[in-house]
């Protein structure tokens, strides 16, 4: 057993704790690494100004983690309703920025999803998945008639506001991180899985109209996944009133087409350098700030935020691929461990939720990176660069060590436990 | 013990996970092991650049003799960026994403700013410029909507995100200044090229052409259109006129490429570009400046044209219009631009596209037809008083020529012979025999300018009459007048060559089917028209001396209307003006009001004489009446001067002067001692 940690008079589990910190600093370690190669002109002398920042938020993540775990996850809890309102509050004022130009909400690209005060810039959207999280769990701690189908509505509903207000930013990557979050926090917490299966259903069977209403370029993204195999892509070139099938309204027939036939220059080309990227990496990889995908930043557009996956295998190949797996299998095992051995339910649910959103964005990036899913621009959590991802990962992490080691004590029925076990 | 449902369900998400993680470790396995290969190749190709493409020089022009002519010299182009040059954000975007600019940097403001530091450094104004942009924005639109249409879809085309020049033919001071004062401009920049120099002065330049920027259509009918090193690009400049264009796919060359990876590594072995293959003209340098300079110093008439052509090859020794205007000179253009209805129409390149009636040079070839028709023989006699009718004054001659044989109606140029031969030819057997001197089609040199001239079509006695002395309907060229006459020197007939290296040559000479002693007796009139007291050039060009040699040939005055007329009008207020319009309803046009006295019109005064024709050759003294064969003086020569007068008068004693300046030369003598002066 390694040494027990004591944070004033709280003693932490060290299985647990440190089933946590040692994958997270492996992944925060390949980052350092990956943004010193990227952007220091000599990797192993110069230290490259992205990777020191990095390594600030990095600190101020932990200090933010050990906040966390001071102040408890069971008082934020009470907190997490007056929270859940701040946040959405604030993703209103991000709304309001479209009417009254307000100095603090920069818009770019079009897209309104910061908070700028002075240098420092926060994404709401970051914090508001943390306290959505809080939220729900401490919706549904003490409930139970969230097992008909009638009081899955509240959750519901306790979703679809944030995720509507994030959507609008638009951010169309978070928004997908919602639904299986409380699917999960659903599931471990009872539904019966037939009410949630029909609602997983009645959400399929909205897809189209989901599909009519978003814009061509996320229709590309979502289509792009498939046109990466040069069969299809030759397909549709060969039968273009098939591709016009997909065509949204507004976008004129030559416009879609010279989406196809340009794909791999235009909507597909981060897809098509990613794979690039990882498959040059090899089994053993390039090396540490080896290799072109390193060398020329031409080649692959967000390689050290949303593709930093691809440069870690491209420098570390098959191996440093699997290594960054491993982490968050381990980080997933872990963290639901840490819920199965707490008995609190509003600790079981956090623990749930959190791991879930960690798992899940994870997942959503990786899978973008290697062409299997679609591209959502979501960051993966510890690794890519940025101040508020990162910071909310390590908030993640604080919130997790302390339903792991804040166990109270509680002479009450072991909670989520039903008879009725139709599963 | 049993699992709680709580600890199932946690299992049951965690095997959800794992699901998606094995296919994801599947994925990563395919791609970093089984495609590892293929995508390391492909990142090499990523790093590769689009190849460059290198210059090429376009051919040279040299005279007969090998002088240089026209070639390209290095020169400087100044070259806007097309997102400058159209006002189009996503252009502009795309621009600053290729420069690595912040977009800032490019606004409205700082665009206009560099187009007048532009107007500035070059001669142009603004409004040039403008119209320039205006230009080269139409033409790159025109292209993308052609290709676009053939795609079926929008294609970004490689002249939307390339420079193109807006000022060119820097020289090396020029492109220095230039690069410094538009070095802020990252839009600009200056480009190598090259500039076309004339170096044949106003003789040369009808001939040589001119080059102009490619048009579409141009680009829509280019031969090689495949070969993307040497099809037209769409700021190329390509033959418009004369040689230039004559040769234009013998003259222009093919552009190299350089293949060169990111990394500024040479990939491949590069094409290297080739040049333009050059072109030898028949042209004399020397002998074309002589004949120009002799214009020059005689500015009788209105204008006028000279040919002189090798017999035997019927190659184009000189070929000289005048007036001419130097169109690579912006002052002479300027000069004559201002004179745009300058009634002297120095714009014209006379020589191939200026058509006259030919008067009486026609004969010559009349009689051949009509002797090996045998309508007419050697010695029939014809009795001529002056007119064809004896109590109806029109049909006139010159003089009165009491039983006119062949060979005196040749030297004394008798009207009435040739109405009676003519008549009895008929228009049908005149213009089959006018064809096969080479009147009615196009001389052979090439030269879209090229006037094919026209053969008399109204079948009636009064047309072939007028056919017989060379008015009425027929009309033809100095070209085609001096092979004409070369055709009657040695029997043959051969179209003319401008372009000595041809690859494909006119087929050699075919004799024509008239017999030798109707030739000889054809040439015998032609040699007394000249050297024989009554002849109609004897007085000015019979005592012309020529060494070896004898001048032969045939005058012409051919009476033609003039271009306008002078109308005296009367306008409502009572005032009398008198009005130049080509026709009455011209000038109904210009003064729909005035009152047009259309019976009082009269001929402007320079416009009263006739043409004066004279076409001629050297044949070798003593043995005239031989066809001339292959020699340093077997020339032919046609000289034209527009309302001049009398073709003895004034034509022949050119042509004369001509011929001795030509056997100057011959003899090494200078060209500014036969010219008399510089052209």
């Amino acid at each position: 057993m390694i040494g027990d940690l004591k944070i004033s008079s709280l003693k932490i589990s060290s299985r647990h704790t440190w089933g946590l910190l040692i994958p997270v600093c492996v992944l925060c370690g390949l980052s350092l690494f990956s943004l010193q190669g990227l952007f220091s002109p000599e990797p192993a002398r110069v230290p490259a100004g992205a990777a020191v920042k990095q390594l600030g938020f990095m600190i101020v993540g932990l200090v933010l983690a050990g906040l966390t775990i001071a102040v408890s996850y069971q008082r934020l809890g009470r907190f997490a309703y007056a929270l859940f309102v701040f946040c959405l509050a604030i993703l209103l004022l991000l709304q309001l920025d479209k009417r009254f130009d307000l100095a603090f909400v920069p818009c770019r690209n079009g897209s309104r999803r910061w908070i700028e005060i002075g240098s420092i810039q926060l994404q709401p959207s970051e914090l508001m998945k943390i306290v959505y999280v809080l939220a729900l769990s401490w919706y549904l701690r003490y409930r139970s008639n969230y097992r008909t189908f009638a009081g899955l509505a509240s959750p519901f509903f306790l979703t679809l506001v944030p995720m509507g207000l994030i959507l609008v930013q638009p951010d169309l990557g978070t928004v997908l991180l919602f639904l299986p979050v409380l699917f999960a926090m659903l599931f471990a917490a009872g539904a019966r899985v037939k009410h949630l299966l029909i609602i997983i259903l009645f959400g399929t069977a909205c897809l189209p109209l989901f599909w009519m209403q978003i814009k061509p370029y996320q229709r590309l993204r979502l289509v792009g996944m498939v046109l990466q195999n040069p069969n299809i892509r030759a397909y549709f070139e060969n039968k273009p009133e098939r591709w016009d099938w997909f065509r949204p309204p507004r976008t004129t027939q030559r416009e879609w087409r010279t989406e196809l036939t340009q794909w791999s220059k235009r909507a597909g080309f981060q897809l098509v350098h990613g794979k690039a990227a990882i498959g040059s990496g090899g089994v053993l990889g390039q090396g540490w700030a080896k290799g072109p995908f390193v060398e020329h930043d031409f080649l692959l557009p967000e390689r050290e935020n949303d593709f930093i996956f691809a440069i870690i295998t491209h420098q570390w190949g098959f191996v440093g691929g699997l290594l960054v797996l491993c982490c968050y299998g381990v980080i997933l095992i872990v963290g639901y461990d840490v819920a199965l051995n707490t008995k609190d339910p509003f600790g079981r649910l956090v623990a749930v939720g959190i791991t879930t959103l960690i798992g899940v964005q994870a997942l959503t990036n990786l899978c973008m990176t290697v062409g299997i899913g679609p591209i959502t621009g979501v960051t993966l959590p510890f690794v890519s660069k940025g101040g508020s991802s990162l910071v909310s990962s390590f908030v993640c992490l604080g919130l997790l060590v302390s339903v792991a080691t804040d166990r109270p004590i509680l002479i009450a029925k072991t909670p989520f436990q039903f008879d009725d076990a139709d599963e | 013990m049993a699992f709680s449902m709580f600890e199932h369900r946690i299992k049951l998400l965690l095997m959800l996970f794992a699901l998606p993680a094995l296919v994801l470790v599947g994925r990563l396995f395919q791609l970093q092991v089984v495609q590892a290969s293929a995508f390391r190749e492909e990142t090499h190709e990523m790093l590769q650049r689009p190849p460059r493409q290198l210059a090429c020089l376009r051919g040279r022009i040299f005279d007969r003799a090998g002088r240089l002519l026209a070639y390209d010299d290095s020169a400087w182009d100044i070259s806007v960026h097309y997102a400058a040059i159209v006002n189009d954000p996503a252009a502009r975007r795309r621009m600053c994403k290729l420069l690595k600019l912040p977009a800032d940097a490019v606004t409205d403001e700082r665009i206009e700013e560099s187009w007048e530091r532009i107007a500035q450094l070059s001669a142009k104004s603004r409004d040039d410029l403008r119209r320039e942009a205006q230009r080269i924005e139409r033409l790159v639109k025109r292209i993308k909507n052609d290709v676009s249409e053939k795609r079926g879809m929008e294609i970004l085309i490689e002249e939307e995100l390339s420079a193109h020049p807006v000022v060119s033919g820097l020289d090396r001071s020029q492109q220095v200044a230039a690069r410094v004062a538009l070095s802020e401009y990252p839009w600009i920049d200056i480009t190598a090229s090259h500039r076309r120099v004339y170096d044949g002065g106003t003789a040369m330049n009808q001939i040589l052409g001119q080059l102009g920027r490619v048009t579409a259509e141009a680009l829509a009918a280019d031969p090689f259109a495949d070969d993307h090193l040497a099809k037209y690009q769409s700021d190329d400049f390509i033959g418009i006129l004369g040689v230039e264009r004559l040769a234009e796919n013998w003259l222009r060359g093919r552009r190299g490429e350089e293949y060169k990876n990111r990394l500024g590594q040479e990939v491949k072995p590069p094409v290297q570009p080739r040049d333009g293959r050059d072109v030898q003209l028949t042209i004399d340098f020397e002998l074309q400046k002589a004949v120009y300079g002799q214009w020059t110093l005689s500015s009788i008439g209105m204008g006028g044209a000279a040919v002189i052509l090798d017999i035997p090859t019927r190659n184009v020794l000189a070929m000289v219009g005048y007036p001419a205007v130097d169109p690579h000179d912006p002052d002479d253009v300027r000069r004559n631009i201002a004179l745009r209805d300058n009634p002297r129409r120095p714009f014209l390149f006379r020589a191939v596209r200026g058509n006259y009636h030919p008067g009486s040079i026609v004969k010559p070839m009349i009689l051949a037809a009509g002797m090996t028709e045998r309508i007419v023989g050697p010695n029939d006699t014809v009795n001529c008083i002056g007119r064809l009718f004896e109590s109806y004054g029109g049909w006139g001659c010159e003089g009165i020529h009491p039983h006119v044989s062949a060979v005196e109606a040749i030297q004394k140029s008798c009207n009435v012979y040739f109405y009676r031969l003519g008549q009895q030819l008929g228009v049908e057997r005149e213009a089959k025999w006018m064809q096969m001197f080479g009147l009615g089609r196009p001389s052979g040199t090439g030269l879209v300018e090229d006037f094919r001239g026209r053969l008399p079509m109204r079948k009636n006695d009064g047309e072939a009459r007028l056919a017989a002395i060379g008015q009425g309907e027929i009309e033809l060229t100095p070209i085609q007048a001096a092979n004409l006459i070369a055709t009657v020197a040695d029997g043959k007939f051969r179209p003319v060559t401008l372009w000595a290296n041809n690859p494909n040559p006119h087929p050699p000479a075919h004799p024509l089917p008239v017999s030798q002693s109707t030739w000889e007796t054809v040439r015998e009139g032609l040699y007394r028209a000249v050297n024989v007291h009554g002849g109609t050039a004897y007085k000015k060009a019979g005592h012309v001396d020529f060494g070896p040699y004898v001048l032969m040939g045939k005058t012409g005055s051919a009476e033609t209307g003039p271009p306008e007329w002078i109308y005296p009008i009367t306008l409502p207020d009572g005032k009398r003006y008198e009005v130049r319009a080509p026709d009455a309803r011209a000038v109904r046009r210009l003064y729909p009001d005035a009152q047009i006295h259309d019976e009082n019109k009269r001929c402007p005064p320079e416009y009263e004489q006739t043409h004066s024709w004279f076409v001629g050759y050297l044949a070798p003294r003593g043995r005239y009446k031989q066809p001339v064969g292959p020699g340093p003086a077997s020339v032919a020569i046609a000289v034209i001067v527009e309302h001049a007068g009398h073709g003895g008068d004034v034509a022949a004693p050119m042509a004369a002067d001509m011929l001795r300046a030509f056997l100057q030369l011959q003899n090494g003598e200078s060209a500014a001692g036969a010219a008399g002066g510089a052209p």
